[in-house]
C-alpha cells in the first residue's frame, strides 16, 4: 500500500465505521422486540422433511433467513435439564438438573426433580383438626440466574408463558406462567380419573390415573367419587373427595354430570368444557379449587367417563403457578380456562388403553388449541421486550406416534392408518404458529424458534438393572423382584451400581448411600469398567450397540457435583432407551424387551442423536451454537449493559471470534 | 307467590332501567349505595335512636373505665361486667330493626345474586339447561326444542328419576337466547337486550313461599307438557374494582357499607 493510500485508509477508517455504527466491537442494532418460540421437541430432521415436503411454508421462509441450524443439546437431552440449561446458561453441575427423576441416596426413593412441596413447619392440633401456623412452601430446585434477571434489572420487558422448570415461578420483575414440572391439584405430573362399571376395566395399576368403580342401583344415576388432593388440615392427610352425580339415560346415549352445584350434558364421544371444582379441607372456612375436563367414551351398555387430571384452577391458583400472582387468573379471564398442569396432553391415559388414538389425538389438539389462544393473547399485547412461548405439542404427542412414521417400531403395523398423519400434522400446526409469529415482526424485531432436543424411535428396552444383576454389580432375588419397582428384593450389603431415572446409573457409595459399599478410591476403576461394559452390550435380536456412549459424570462435568448427581449418564444408541422399570428401580426378568408401548418415540438417548433446532430470522456467527448459549444470545440483542454470564452470544462475531 | 315474584322482578327492572346502558358494575355499585342508604334510613326511623345515644355514652364511659383503671383488677372486672352487660342490651336493642331489615335484605340479595351473580351465556361455549317438569318429562320426541339467537347441542336427554330433561345451548353472541320448548319462551342470558346488567339463573313457574328469597325467578305461564321450573349452569362472574377481582357479594358489602356510613354522619343517625 502506497503511503497516500494508508493515509487516506486510516483517516477514512473510523468515520466509516463510526458512521455505520458496527464500531470494533462488532455492535448490531438494538432489537425493540425479541420473540422465542420454544417448541419441545422439534427434531432437525423431520423438520428438514416437512420443510422439503411444502408442509411447513413459514419454517422454511425463516430457515432462508438465518438458516435451519443444528444445536448441540443438553446431556442427558431430557427436557428439564435442557431447558434449564436454556434458563440458566450453564450445565447440571450448576443449575443441579440431572434426569426428570433424582434420588434420595439415602432412602434410594425417587423423586421429581425440578420441584418439592414442603409442609408447613408448625401446626397446631385440635382434635382431628391440623391448623397450619405457616404456610406450605414449594422450593423451585433448579439452581442458577435465569439470563432473563439482567434484562428486567435492565428495564426490559419480559414475558415467559408455559415456561419450562420454572414451578413455582420466580419473584422477580418478569411475567411467568409455569410450564413443564407444574403438578396437577393432586401433587402428581398428571393423574387421570376413569370411572366405569365395565370389570374388565377395573385395576389396581394406579400409573398416571386411577380407575374407580362405579355402579348404577337402578335408578340411572353413578355415584362417583372424585378424590382430590391430601387434606393438610386432617390428621393422617386423608384426600379430599367430593361426589359427582352422574345422570345417564341410555336411550339417549347421553350422560349429565352433577358436581359443585352445576350440570354438564355430554353425549357419547363428547368432551366436555372446564368444569370447576371445589374440595372443602375445612368446611365453609378452606377450600382448594381445581379444574377438569371429562369424556364420555361410552355410556350404554357400560359407563366409561374418563375424567381429566385435575388441574390447578389458574383464577384460584392452590399453588403458585404465575408471577404476579395474578396472571395465571387474568390470562384465564381473557382466554377461558386452560391447561395449567406442565404435562397437558395425557399420554399416560393412552399408554394405559384408558384413551384410543384417536380420543388421545382429540385431547391434544384441545391442548394445541388453548395454548394457540393463550400465544395469540400474548402476541396481540405483545409490545417491546423478550416473550418466550413454549409449545409441549410436538414432543409428547411425537412421544406417542413416532411408530406411525417408524417401519420399524413393533407398532408400527398394528396402527390405525388413519393416524399416521398424526406428527406431520403436528408440524403443519407448529408452522401455524411460526407464520404467526413472523405476521408481528417489524424493522429489528427477532425471531427464534428454538427446540431442546430432536427424536430417534423408542424400539427396544434396555431393563439396566437387570443387566446390572445379571453381571454381578446387583444381589437381587429376581424371583422376588421380577416386576416390582423401587428396587424390592436388593440386597445393598452385595450392590456396587443401580439404576434409577431416565439415563441415570448410581454407584453405591459408601458415605452417600445409605448401606453403600463402594469405596470412594475404588470409583474410578469401577466407573471405567462400567462404561467399556456398558458400552459394548449388543442386542441379541439384531446385533446393534444398544448403548453408544456411557458418560461417566466427573469426567463430562468437572468440579464439585451435588450428591443427588448420577455417576454415569447412560447414552443409549438409537431405537433404544431405558424401560421404564428401569425408571422406577425395577428388576424385569429379560435385559432387552420390545417396547409395545404406544410412547414409541424418544430423545433420552445420545446427545449427539438428537440434537435441537435454532431457526432465526439472524444467522448464527458460529458453527456450532448450544442451548445454553441462547440466553446469552437473546439478552444480546437488546441495548444494555450487562449481558448473563453463562454461555456465548452467538450472533455476535467479536466475542466468538475473541 | 307467582304474582309476588312478578311483582318483585318487574320492580327491580323498573328501578334498574336508567342503568341498563351501562356496564352491569355501575348498576351494582348503585343498587349497593342505595341499598345502604335505605338501611340506614329504616335502622333509623324503627330503632330507638335515644336508647342507643345513651348506650354508646355508658359504653364509651365503661371502655374509659377500664382504661383508666388497669392497676386495680376489681374495677377491671366491674367495668367489663357493665360493658358487656350494655353490649347485650345493645344487641337486644337493634334486633328489631335488624329483624325488620332482613325481609328486604334477603329479597335483594337473591335479586342481585340472580342478576349480577353469574356471566350469563358465554358467546359461543355450551351452557347446560335442565327442565324441572312436575310430572313425566315428554317423550323425546314430542319435546320441540329450539333456541333463538343460538343453537341446541345435541342430545337431548331425560332423567326419569327427577322427572328433568337436560341439553345444552349455546349463544351465538354475548346476547342472551331465548329456548321455545313446547310454546314456552323461556329467556335464558342477558333477558333484555337494553341492559346488560339482567341475568337470570332459571325460572320457577310454580314458586314456593321461599323463591323470592331464592335467586332467579322468571314467572311463566306453565301448559301441562311444559316444564315447571328450569335452572343454567353459567359460569360466575367476578367486577374488576381498583385492579382487584371482586364477586357481585363483596362489591355489594363494600359500597352498602360505605354508603351506610356517609348516610349515618350525614343524617345523624346512631348505630
Amino acid at each position: 500500500m502506497k503511503r497516500r493510500d494508508f493515509l487516506k485508509t486510516a483517516a477514512t477508517l473510523p468515520l466509516v465505521l463510526a458512521t455505520l455504527g458496527t464500531g470494533c466491537s462488532a455492535r448490531r442494532r438494538t432489537a425493540r422486540r425479541v420473540l422465542v418460540l420454544g417448541i419441545d421437541g422439534m427434531d432437525h430432521f423431520l423438520l428438514n422433511s416437512f420443510i422439503h415436503e411444502g408442509i411447513m411454508p413459514n419454517a422454511a421462509r425463516l430457515a432462508t433467513m438465518g438458516g435451519l441450524n443444528l444445536m448441540s443439546t443438553s446431556n442427558p437431552p431430557q427436557s428439564p435439564v435442557a431447558w434449564s440449561g436454556f434458563i440458566t446458561g450453564k450445565g447440571p453441575q450448576v443449575h443441579g438438573i440431572f434426569d426428570f427423576i433424582h434420588r434420595n441416596p439415602m432412602t434410594r426413593t425417587p423423586y421429581l426433580s425440578t420441584s418439592r412441596v414442603m409442609d408447613p413447619g408448625k401446626v397446631l392440633k385440635l382434635g382431628e383438626w391440623r391448623l397450619p401456623l405457616s404456610g406450605a412452601k414449594v422450593e423451585l430446585l433448579r439452581h442458577g440466574e435465569p439470563f432473563w434477571n439482567s434484562l428486567t434489572e435492565q428495564g426490559i420487558p419480559v414475558t415467559m408463558v408455559k415456561l419450562p422448570v420454572e414451578f413455582p415461578p420466580g419473584n422477580g420483575k418478569a411475567r411467568i406462567l409455569s410450564g413443564l414440572g407444574t403438578p396437577d391439584l393432586r401433587g402428581s405430573q398428571g393423574s387421570f380419573t376413569f370411572f366405569t362399571d365395565d370389570a374388565r376395566s377395573i385395576t389396581d395399576d394406579t400409573a398416571g390415573g386411577i380407575v374407580v368403580p362405579v355402579r348404577d342401583y337402578g335408578d340411572g344415576c353413578y355415584r362417583c367419587p372424585v378424590r382430590g388432593p391430601e387434606n393438610s388440615m386432617r390428621a393422617g392427610n386423608p384426600k379430599m373427595e367430593i361426589m359427582a352425580d352422574v345422570w345417564v339415560d341410555r336411550d339417549a346415549d347421553a350422560l349429565r354430570i352433577d358436581v359443585g352445584g352445576r350440570s354438564t350434558v355430554l353425549g357419547r364421544g363428547q368432551w366436555s368444557d372446564w368444569i370447576e371444582l371445589e374440595f372443602q379441607a375445612i368446611p365453609h372456612v378452606s377450600s382448594v379449587k381445581g379444574i377438569v375436563r371429562f369424556y364420555a367414551k361410552e355410556i350404554s351398555p357400560r359407563l366409561k367417563l374418563y375424567m381429566s387430571p385435575i388441574n390447578i384452577h389458574p383464577m384460584d391458583p392452590a399453588l403458585p403457578i404465575s408471577n404476579p400472582h395474578g396472571l395465571s387468573g387474568d390470562l384465564a379471564r381473557e382466554v377461558g380456562l386452560y391447561y395449567t398442569q406442565g404435562f397437558p396432553e395425557d399420554t399416560k391415559a393412552l399408554s394405559r388403553g384408558i384413551l384410543n388414538d384417536e380420543e388421545y389425538l382429540h385431547q391434544a389438539w384441545i391442548v394445541f388449541k388453548e395454548r394457540l389462544s393463550l400465544f395469540h393473547h400474548e402476541l396481540n399485547r405483545f409490545k417491546a421486550g423478550l416473550l418466550f412461548f413454549y409449545f409441549s405439542s410436538l414432543d409428547l404427542n411425537i412421544h406417542m406416534f413416532y411408530r406411525t412414521i417408524d417401519p420399524f417400531s413393533p407398532l408400527h403395523e398394528s396402527t390405525d392408518p388413519r393416524f399416521k398423519a398424526a406428527v406431520r400434522e403436528l408440524y403443519a400446526g407448529i408452522d401455524g404458529v411460526i407464520g404467526d409469529a413472523m405476521d408481528i415482526l417489524e424493522g429489528d424485531d427477532r425471531l427464534l424458534v428454538i427446540s431442546d432436543h430432536g427424536f430417534a424411535p423408542f424400539n427396544r428396552s434396555f431393563n439396566l438393572n437387570s443387566w446390572l444383576a445379571g453381571n454381578g454389580y446387583v444381589s437381587v432375588s429376581l424371583s422376588n423382584a421380577g416386576n416390582r419397582d423401587m428396587f424390592e428384593g436388593v440386597d445393598w450389603s452385595g450392590t456396587a451400581a443401580y439404576g434409577l431415572g431416565l439415563n441415570s446409573l448410581y454407584l453405591n457409595l459408601a458415605g452417600r448411600e445409605n448401606g453403600g459399599i463402594v469405596k470412594r478410591e475404588e470409583t474410578p476403576e469401577l466407573l471405567t469398567r462400567l462404561k467399556r461394559e456398558l458400552e459394548s452390550i449388543t442386542d441379541p435380536v439384531n446385533g446393534k450397540k444398544v448403548i453408544s456412549n456411557a458418560f461417566i459424570t466427573s469426567e463430562i462435568f468437572p468440579g464439585p457435583l451435588p450428591p443427588h448427581a448420577p455417576d454415569m449418564i447412560i447414552g443409549y444408541s438409537r431405537g433404544y432407551r431405558a424401560s421404564w422399570k428401569t425408571t422406577l428401580g425395577g428388576f424385569p426378568k429379560d435385559v432387552l424387551t420390545d417396547n409395545t408401548d404406544p410412547w414409541s418415540g424418544t430423545h433420552c438417548i445420545d446427545p449427539a442423536i438428537v440434537p435441537c433446532v435454532l431457526l432465526s430470522n439472524m444467522r448464527p456467527e458460529v458453527d456450532d451454537p448450544d442451548l445454553t448459549d441462547m440466553g446469552r444470545s437473546i439478552a444480546g440483542m437488546f441495548d444494555i449493559s450487562r449481558l448473563p454470564e453463562g454461555g456465548r452470544d452467538i450472533f455476535r462475531r467479536k466475542e466468538n471470534s475473541g | 307467590m307467582k304474582y309476588v315474584n312478578l311483582v318483585l322482578n318487574t320492580l327491580f327492572d323498573v328501578f334498574l332501567y336508567p342503568l341498563g346502558w351501562l356496564p352491569p358494575l355501575w348498576g351494582l355499585i348503585f343498587v349497593s349505595a342505595v341499598s345502604g342508604i335505605l338501611m340506614v334510613m329504616i335502622f333509623g326511623k324503627i330503632s330507638d335512636q335515644e336508647g342507643i345515644a345513651v348506650l354508646r355514652k355508658r359504653m364509651t364511659g365503661e371502655v374509659l373505665g377500664i382504661l383508666l383503671n388497669a392497676g386495680t383488677p376489681a374495677t377491671v372486672i366491674s367495668f367489663a361486667a357493665r360493658l358487656i352487660a350494655d353490649n347485650t342490651r345493645y344487641l337486644v336493642m337493634i334486633l328489631k330493626p335488624m329483624v325488620v331489615m332482613a325481609v328486604p335484605f334477603m329479597l335483594l340479595w337473591g335479586q342481585l345474586d340472580a342478576r349480577y351473580g353469574s356471566a350469563g351465556l358465554p358467546g359461543n361455549q355450551p351452557v347446560t339447561i335442565t327442565f324441572q317438569y312436575a310430572e313425566e318429562p315428554p317423550p323425546t320426541e314430542e319435546n320441540d326444542f329450539s333456541v333463538r339467537n343460538g343453537g341446541l347441542i345435541p342430545p337431548v336427554m331425560t332423567v326419569d328419576t327427577l322427572k328433568q330433561v337436560s341439553f345444552r345451548i349455546f349463544s351465538h353472541g354475548s346476547r342472551g337466547v331465548e329456548i321455545l320448548a313446547n310454546d314456552l319462551r323461556i329467556p335464558v342470558g342477558s333477558i333484555h337486550e337494553w341492559n346488560g346488567s339482567l341475568v337470570s339463573r332459571g325460572f320457577d313457574t310454580s314458586p314456593s313461599l321461599l323463591s323470592p328469597f331464592h335467586p332467579t325467578v322468571t314467572v311463566l305461564d306453565a301448559g301441562t307438557e311444559t316444564p315447571d321450573s328450569g335452572w343454567y349452569s353459567f359460569p360466575d362472574v367476578d367486577y374488576r374494582v381498583m385492579g382487584w377481582r371482586w364477586s357481585w357479594a363483596a362489591v355489594f358489602l363494600v359500597f352498602s357499607m360505605a354508603a351506610a356510613v356517609v348516610a349515618t354522619g350525614v343524617l345523624k343517625i346512631k348505630v
